[in-house]
């Protein structure tokens, strides 16, 4: 009975991780193949051959749109970061009218789809000239009602009367939301930081939008740029570019998904 | 060493119903001050007041003579140590020890020597460099005492400090803080709903019932005087015994009959009132003394002492305490006796009724 369990559960396991990851795999092995091969629908490449790499670098700027990604990336989620535990530490530990009212209206934001706000962002980032500029690109993501939220449900957990005894020893509020609350959140503010880094990273519409050069331009539009340049695509190339694109996301997130279960652990044992 | 004076304090969280009613007070320099009552009474709330952490709704909070009323907690120079201690998880002991005093430009090498006096006062030498989680309740405490007195401030605020420990060390944590107390002679307020903590550590105390002071004096005479029926059974382990009782010229008569003979130490009112004892003064009657006959209900042997639990009348059961081990069990009929002067009365609404009777003070050092 309990052998069979395991092994309808172990079965359907793999049924499922073949049908998530085959796309992936699929992708990995075309970038690999020659273009007739993929025409002719070979799943497994007759050789391996590493001419699509080196063309997907030759074709596109690929170097300079993954330094691009990363540079936006890496400031969304500094930004977010910051503006996010600043608000969260606001929420929780500072007392003022309207608090409550405010909190729920910031995340009554998150019921507006990113899509409606985007003329008007548009608009607001082309008045300020940041057109074509990483300013562009990464400030109208800095303020998100989820990571405030995030941070504040963790904040929330950290004992009042931490804050009460930093009071009354005179320890100012920067000092002690700098030492005390946010080494305590160590596990949400990397969440949240590959959250928002892995969210910016696969960012299209927005890039597209506010780019028209490619010294500023992203990964995701480089991809889709390779698809459109040619009259016949050549997939192999594409593949072999998106497997170089996702491979710092599959990083991060193994790194994060590390940090996270050390962190988890911690809390779980104190 | 600063004065702390509450002058009529009114304390409302919703702006309707007070937690605190017309408190003053005023809390001399050097000197412990425990605040004690039931949970709920607005202990804690007082303290917070004090602290600054709570805002007071309408009176004064004078500290040295000076309103601080509107004064944040950080400008009051006191020093406050929490009930679940409220150390930083992630900082080590000497950390957590120094965390407060950068604020007031103490140098490192000043920090570190106050780090180290602390620590030697309270045995924490050989865990500066630990986690809070490493150490055991007791340590923890300590560190939390330490964090206190690092910041030399005059004012040191307890909000039941030792709920949290084991019988034990909580005794144990008891004379250590009187003695630190009474060492560095800083003004303690001191809250707890402990009351043999009270009793022990306290120069004076204030009882507290409902956010209204009921009494305010020194343990002793506060448990031989207490000023109505909610001090007379809050203080004291077993608590006074109370049963309603009428006056008749000079017998005491208890319901279903049971009457006591008083020949000097008359109730000043003739109504019907409540008489309470405590149960030290209740004794095993000699053959020449003026007894009554109770059935014991239940004993309680604690090997220095025991506690006799017996029917005053059918509904109500006084204890009785005698010291040492006696061999009486359940049941039998024991003839007892009671000082007359160690009988307090009190109006049926609980307050005490004012009486003065010479023998009064002689009887008091007799018991003591």
């Amino acid at each position: 009975m309990n052998v069979l369990r395991t092994f309808l559960l172990y079965a359907l396991l793999v049924i499922c991780s073949v049908v998530v990851l085959f796309p992936i795999v699929y992708a990995f092995l075309i970038s690999f193949m020659d273009g007739a091969e993929v025409l002719q629908g070979h799943i497994w490449p007759q050789k391996f051959t590493m001419k699509n790499y080196v063309a997907a670098f030759q074709k596109v700027p690929l170097f300079e749109y993954l330094f691009n990604s990363f540079i936006v990336s890496f400031i969304v989620m500094l930004g977010q970061l910051i503006i996010s535990s600043l608000a969260a530490f606001a929420f929780v530990f500072l007392k003022f009218k309207g608090r409550d009212v405010l909190f729920f209206l910031c995340i009554a934001t998150m019921l507006i789809p990113w899509e409606a706000t985007m003329i008007p962002n548009f608009l607001t980032v082309q008045k300020l000239g940041w057109l074509n500029s990483y300013l562009g690109l990464t400030v109208p993501f800095f303020a998100s009602a989820f990571g405030i939220f995030l941070l504040r449900q963790h904040f929330k957990t950290i004992p009042l009367e931490l804050y009460e005894a930093a009071q009354v020893s005179g320890v100012g509020r920067f000092r002690f939301f700098w030492n005390i609350v946010l080494p305590l959140s160590r596990t949400s503010l990397i969440t949240l930081g590959v959250y928002s880094f892995l969210t910016t990273w696969n960012m299209y519409l927005w890039p597209l939008l506010v780019t028209n050069n490619d010294r500023v331009r992203t990964v995701q539009i480089g991809l889709k740029q390779m698809q459109s340049q040619e009259i016949s695509t050549e997939w192999g190339v594409v593949m072999a570019a998106v497997i170089v694109v996702i491979l710092p996301t599959l990083l991060l997130l193994f790194v994060g998904q590390k940090h996270l279960q050390k962190g988890l652990m911690q809390g779980a044992i104190k | 060493m600063e004065q702390i004076e509450l002058v009529h304090v009114y304390k409302s969280y919703n702006g309707k119903d007070n937690v605190i009613h017309d408190l003053s007070v005023s809390i001399e320099p050097g000197e412990f001050f425990v605040l004690v009552g039931p949970s709920g009474c607005g202990k804690s709330t007082i303290l917070r007041m004090i602290a600054g952490l709570e805002t007071i709704t309408s009176g004064t909070l004078l500290i040295g003579g000076i309103e601080v009323n509107e004064l944040p907690p950080s400008e009051r120079n006191l020093s406050m140590v929490f009930q679940n201690y409220a150390l930083y998880p992630h900082l080590t002991v000497e950390q957590n020890i120094t965390f407060g005093l950068y604020k007031k430009k103490i140098s490192k090498q000043e920090q570190k020597k106050r780090c180290l006096e602390a620590a030697e006062m309270l045995g924490l030498t050989d865990f500066l460099k630990h986690k809070p989680r490493q150490l055991s309740g007791g340590q923890r405490q300590r560190v939390a005492l330490a964090r206190a007195i690092v910041t030399h401030a005059p004012i040191c605020l307890m909000d039941e400090p030792l709920s949290n420990l084991d019988a034990k060390l909580r005794a144990k944590m008891r004379s250590e803080i009187r003695q630190l107390q009474r060492r560095l002679g800083i003004t303690m307020i001191y809250v707890t709903h402990d009351q043999v903590e009270a009793m022990t550590m306290a120069d004076r105390m204030m009882i507290l019932h409902e956010g209204r002071a009921q009494q305010i004096g020194a343990p002793l005479d506060i448990y031989n005087h207490p000023s109505n029926t909610f001090v007379a059974s809050f203080i004291g382990s077993p608590p006074m015994n109370l049963a309603k009782a009428k006056v008749l010229e000079s017998l005491l008569l208890f319901d279903n009959g049971r009457a006591m003979r008083l020949h000097h130490h008359l109730p000043p009112s003739t109504q019907q009132i409540i008489v309470g004892v405590r149960p030290e003064h209740i004794r095993l009657a000699k053959p020449s003394d003026d007894h009554f006959i109770a059935k014991v209900v239940n004993v309680e042997v604690l090997g220095t002492e025991t506690l006799v639990t017996f029917e005053l009348t059918k509904n109500e059961h006084w204890i009785a305490r005698w010291s040492g081990q006696w061999n009486i069990h359940a049941g039998e009929k024991v003839p007892l006796t009671i000082d007359e002067t160690a009988f307090l009365f009190f109006h049926e609404n609980g307050q005490r009724l004012d009486h003065s009777i010479p023998s009064y003070a002689a009887g008091k050092g007799e018991h003591q």
